[in-house]
């Protein structure tokens, strides 16, 4: 699915003359505390802090009382719709695959799954047809050792599949600028580290197939390969906590 | 990207009860991704930086209705792309975008590796101008996943369109654009 040209899409993101943003944060708190009363001209200080203190109790309150407040600020007619959003599952967002039970992801596969030693079980299990033979990919919300990713709650992305990597050292076909490819032992065998930004990366597998993968958690990859399985683990964190976690893996029967 | 005093959970719990602070520390992390957004509708720096401010006064108003474990980007890229569109239809005219490339060559001073893809800056005009031609439907959904970063379920909330729309418009937006990088440079590549 992944291309040449999506590739070059994301490079050109580094390259687009996008907008700066301004200094907004302030802006935005005056936006916020403002009230239309103030712009009389006097600064009535222990007014507008006891209008503060109304409109901040009052939001505590129904939502009949923040329109009421919203209205007094000036910032009636919000007109947004929020439906819920399709992610319903932990890492449901990530395009990981199906979400499935760790069982029916144990069955779909030909190969013996494996879990690290010290998260607890997955919280949410995933399989998907890249390859064709099948991926599994189980993720784990963020703690305090392995913290999430800003955006998706996600500490650990961690996928198995059956596909073994070309030897070659140079079977990585390409990454993009800022990102560092290093080789690092992952036990007793060679595996890849990939760290920085932005987050997709190009390689070989033994057959000769250009195989693409992007980061899910804005985060760092370790991959290696052990017995036909190739193990991809991503989390927030660095190489020495990334190994730790690669070390306590164990398969499940 | 690192050193968040509070995590995203602990400021939109804050955000929800009120606090000014926490919803400000809560978008600071959106902000640039918020600003470019609502400049892919409205195509103006200044316009695109009004068109921020007043989606998040509005989203702060509407924390209490945001569902605690949705994820929080894509709503409040909902609501900035909403109030672009509907500052874009208020001023009534309707301009197309053209997105530039910035004058700087290339980020950052380190060495690139050998593996580094290297693409010039003609090539990146190119693609650009592909982008750009594109009809509209196929270009948000180019430029929200790929330029912008966006996950395809991101993009369907943001675009407020499924995933599988999401899906099949990537997927027609490449082979356009793969065809007319192709006859450009004169000759296809075998693929």
């Amino acid at each position: 699915m992944s291309r040449p040209i999506e590739l070059a899409l994301v490079e050109l993101a580094h390259h687009v003359d996008w907008p700066e943003p301004a200094d907004q944060a302030l802006d935005l708190r005056r936006r916020l505390e403002a009230s239309p009363r103030s712009r009389t001209g006097h600064r009535w200080i222990p007014v507008t802090a006891l209008l503060l203190i109304l409109v901040a109790s009052l939001l505590l309150f129904s939502p009949t009382a923040r329109e009421a407040v919203a209205d007094l600020l000036g910032v009636a007619g919000i007109e947004i719709r929020f439906e819920p959003l399709p992610a319903e599952v932990v890492g449901g967002e990530l395009d990981l695959g199906e979400a499935v039970t760790f069982d029916e992801a144990a069955e779909a596969v030909n190969f013996e799954l494996s879990v690290p030693g010290n998260l607890g079980p997955p919280d949410g299990v995933f399989l998907s047809d890249r390859p064709s033979s099948g991926r599994v990919t189980m993720v784990w919300e963020g703690g305090e050792a392995l913290p999430s990713s800003g955006d998706t709650g996600i500490g650990v992305v961690y996928s198995q599949f059956a596909l073994e990597l070309a030897e070659e050292a140079d079977f990585v076909k390409s990454v993009l600028p800022d990102t560092s490819v290093r080789a690092v032992e992952v036990g007793d065998v060679i595996g890849l580290w990939i760290e920085g930004a932005p987050h997709l990366i190009s390689y070989e597998d033994a057959a000769g197939n250009r195989v693409e993968e992007e980061t899910r958690l804005a985060g760092n990859v370790l991959m290696w390969e052990s017995e036909g399985v190739t193990h991809r683990l991503e989390t927030t964190v660095g190489l020495g906590p990334s190994l730790a976690l690669a070390g306590s893996l164990q398969p499940v029967g | 990207m690192e050193g968040r005093p509070l995590n995203e959970q602990d400021l939109i719990e804050n955000a929800k009860s009120g606090d000014v602070a926490a919803f400000e520390a809560l978008v600071q992390t959106h902000r640039q991704i918020a600003l470019r957004v609502a400049f892919l509708v409205v195509g103006d720096q200044t316009e695109a930086e009004d068109v921020t401010q007043e989606a998040f006064v509005k989203a702060y108003h509407a924390m209490s209705r945001f569902r605690g474990d949705a994820p929080f980007r894509p709503w409040l890229l909902r609501i900035v792309r909403n109030e672009a569109l509907n500052q874009r239809r208020r001023r009534g005219r309707q301009e197309r975008l053209t997105l530039r490339l910035a004058n700087d060559p290339v980020s950052g001073g380190a060495a690139p590796s050998p593996e580094t893809t290297v693409i010039t800056g003609v090539e990146r005009r190119t693609i650009l101008d592909a982008v750009n031609g594109l009809p509209d439907r196929y270009r948000e959904v180019v430029t929200h996943r790929y330029l912008l970063g966006l996950s395809e379920a991101e993009t369907a909330a943001t675009l407020r369109i499924p995933v599988g729309t999401v899906k099949s418009r990537t997927a027609r937006a490449l082979g356009r654009l793969e065809n007319s990088l192709s006859t450009l440079s004169g000759g296809g590549r075998d693929e």
